[in-house]
């Protein structure tokens, strides 16, 4: 074997395996006695630091590519299959045993399963024609059906869906769904957008957006636009766009019956388990959408404190030093210690709101899906997350004089408690005469 | 002038000078990076290099004389890193100034067009690509451990997988040496 040739086969090598100090001095043996195994490690490692810039921003879910590959592997079991059957029908044209074999090979294999969807429920769900399981992947043409609960499916395609029972629904594959009865919110990141749910004669088409469809027994569907825009249309209903804070209501054949304003609240379970918001008690109002400003006095009078999903997902881009959100009881003379988050860690953010209101002091709770890693509690902190991990919309306040955003620290009255499991945080705010008092809460994300 | 003038001078110089380096240094890290990777073959520790490098250009950055290139001098301040590097532990694959040589004389390019023209080959070349092969590559550059979720849902080995994805690789070279030894040519 020549040099070259054993260099490829080194440089093919699983990186992690090709760093071990044996591969690497079996490399630099090569490179130092041949030029042409060295000219092509210099490329080899071109090529290798060029294409992963250019490709890293482009990875795909895992959920879309195992539906990719399948349906390429379905594609080169069926060329196979073809060239199979064709070289048994030259060879052996009078076996028809034979051909009947390889027909209903063909069949089989042409029945494997694609992934459509992963869904996630939780022992509350009452299914109507299965056996309850905790999460399960969900093949392209499968049915499913529950009474009761509300459940969570993350499509092939990356979007987000919660269903809420009764619900029949088909997934016809990682981009469509179709909907037979029962409610279904969708939540759809920019990458997946062209996401679709059909039912009756309508097919509502995601152009990147929050929305809702309403499949009825009597055959009509509503479709709420709560963020973004939407497109809808049938064989007997020309191509419409809805935009946020419009419903449409569509009659069996898909004709348009009305429109009127969207009501969010008719989806108010699914957009808290689509958010990764458990449970909200007492004064703490959830918002659908984020408002548009934080500042003072920006937000409309309501119960007296907000909260509101800022980001979804996200990465931390560099450590990150927040309060601990420690199991226990904290105030302004019992601190909890500052932690350091490991740049990488995979966080999704919630802001919890407060202004003076006719509520006081503000007392409330609130579970999230996941574990609570830390919290901003200080002004600094604010500032300094507000443009990575806060809503890319929302205007947050300017720094005050006082450095009096935050809450908890050197706040006399202020007062949180973290639950045993962290995933509870309940609140007790004092305003003492200031504006607004605010709280970043950073959950890990799996 | 005074001496808050003075102050306000200086500032804005020290701006000026910050953002001349922000936009030399944008353009030469992808080489640098290069530079670094085929020296010690080793991706976590080409990054961990190429933070200090950015650092310690910025500390030197005063000292750059700004009629020569920049990528050459960073690329010099990385050799002198890459020396210092854990040299003794194996696993970096220049460890001595003479290998450093024989490598950087094996046809590594500083040129400012070189790496441009390159990747206009590379993004030519993907563009030929069914799109499932692009996506398998970009989700196998993007995230390694995504292949072994991906293998696990399909039923298949990882192998079988890796080796989809390297004859993938291979035929990406392959396509983009052609393409840039047709450029040389014309």
């Amino acid at each position: 074997m020549s040099a070259t040739q054993k260099i490829r086969d080194l440089l093919l090598l699983p990186r992690d395996i090709r760093e071990c100090p044996e591969i690497v001095s079996s490399i630099r043996e090569c490179i130092e006695q041949d030029d042409k195994a060295l000219e092509y490690y210099v490329q080899w490692m071109r090529f290798e630091a060029t294409l992963h810039r250019t490709l890293s921003h482009e990875a795909d879910p895992p959920a879309v590519i195992v539906s990719e590959i399948q349906r390429r592997s379905r594609r080169l079991q069926l060329m196979r299959g073809t060239i199979v059957t064709a070289a048994c029908l030259i060879a052996f044209c009078l076996v028809i045993s034979s051909i009947q074999m390889s027909a209903s090979r063909l069949s089989r294999q042409a029945e494997q399963p694609i992934l459509a969807a992963r869904i996630e429920a939780d022992g509350k769900i009452v299914w109507s024609n299965e056996v309850p399981k905790q999460s399960r992947s969900a093949a392209s043409g499968e049915w499913i059906s529950f009474r009761e609960g509300t459940l969570k499916v993350h499509m092939a395609c990356g979007a987000e869906l919660a269903l809420q029972g009764p619900v029949t629904l088909q997934f016809i594959d990682g981009w469509e769904v179709k909907l037979r009865q029962g409610k279904v919110c969708a939540f759809v990141s920019p990458p997946a957008r062209g996401f679709r749910v059909k039912s009756g004669e309508l097919t509502v088409t995601d152009l990147g957006t929050i929305f809702g469809v309403i499949a009825s027994s009597d055959g009509f569907t509503d479709v709420h636009v709560i963020q973004g825009v939407i497109t809808a249309e049938s064989p007997s209903a020309q191509k419409s766009m809805i935009h946020a804070g419009v419903a449409h209501q569509y009659e069996p054949a898909g004709r348009l019956a009305k429109t009127g304003p969207s009501n969010a609240s008719l989806f108010d379970d699914q957009l808290r388990v689509l958010t990764g918001i458990g449970q909200i008690s007492g004064s703490l109002e959830f918002l659908y959408i984020a408002p548009p400003s934080l500042a003072a006095e920006a937000l409309p009078p309501h119960k007296g404190a907000c909260i509101f999903l800022e980001r979804k997902d996200s990465s931390v881009i560099a450590p990150l030093s927040l309060y601990a959100a420690t199991a226990g009881s904290w105030t302004e003379q019992s601190n909890p210690e500052l932690i350091e988050i490991p740049a990488g860690t995979r966080v999704s953010t919630y802001l919890i709101h407060t202004e003076v209101s006719p509520v006081w002091p503000v007392q409330a709770s609130v579970r999230f899906e996941e574990e609570i890693l830390g919290l901003a509690l200080s002004e600094p902190q604010l500032q300094e997350t507000d443009s990575i991990y806060g809503h890319p919309s929302v205007t947050y306040p300017a720094p005050t004089a006082k450095g009096t955003r935050g809450a908890v620290i050197k706040e006399g009255d202020d007062e949180i408690r973290v639950s045993d499991d962290r995933r509870t945080l309940e609140i007790k705010i004092n305003h003492s005469g200031k504006a607004l008092d605010q709280i970043r809460v950073f959950v890990v994300e799996n | 002038m005074n001496s808050a003038g003075e102050h306000r001078i200086a500032l804005d110089s020290s701006r000026a000078e910050q953002a001349e380096f922000v936009r030399l240094w944008t353009m030469a890290s992808p080489k640098v990076h290069i530079y670094i990777l085929t020296m010690v073959m080793n991706w976590a520790d080409a990054d961990d290099l190429l933070q200090d490098v950015g650092v310690t250009a910025w500390e030197k950055f005063a000292e750059f004389d700004r009629t020569r290139e920049f990528v050459p001098w960073a690329c010099g301040i990385a050799r002198n890193k890459i020396l210092l590097f854990k040299r003794n532990e194996g696993r970096c694959l220049a460890w001595s100034p003479e290998l450093i040589d024989r490598i950087e004389s094996g046809g590594l390019s500083f040129a400012a067009s070189d790496l441009d023209e390159y990747r206009e080959s590379l993004q030519k070349c993907l563009d030929e690509l069914p799109a499932g092969d692009r996506r398998l590559v970009a989700t196998w550059e993007g995230q390694q451990t995504t292949i072994k979720k991906v293998a696990e849902e399909l039923g298949r080995s990882v192998e079988a997988l890796y080796k989809t994805v390297q004859r993938l690789r291979v035929r990406i070279f392959e396509c983009v040496q052609r393409k840039t030894a047709k450029g040389r040519s014309r």
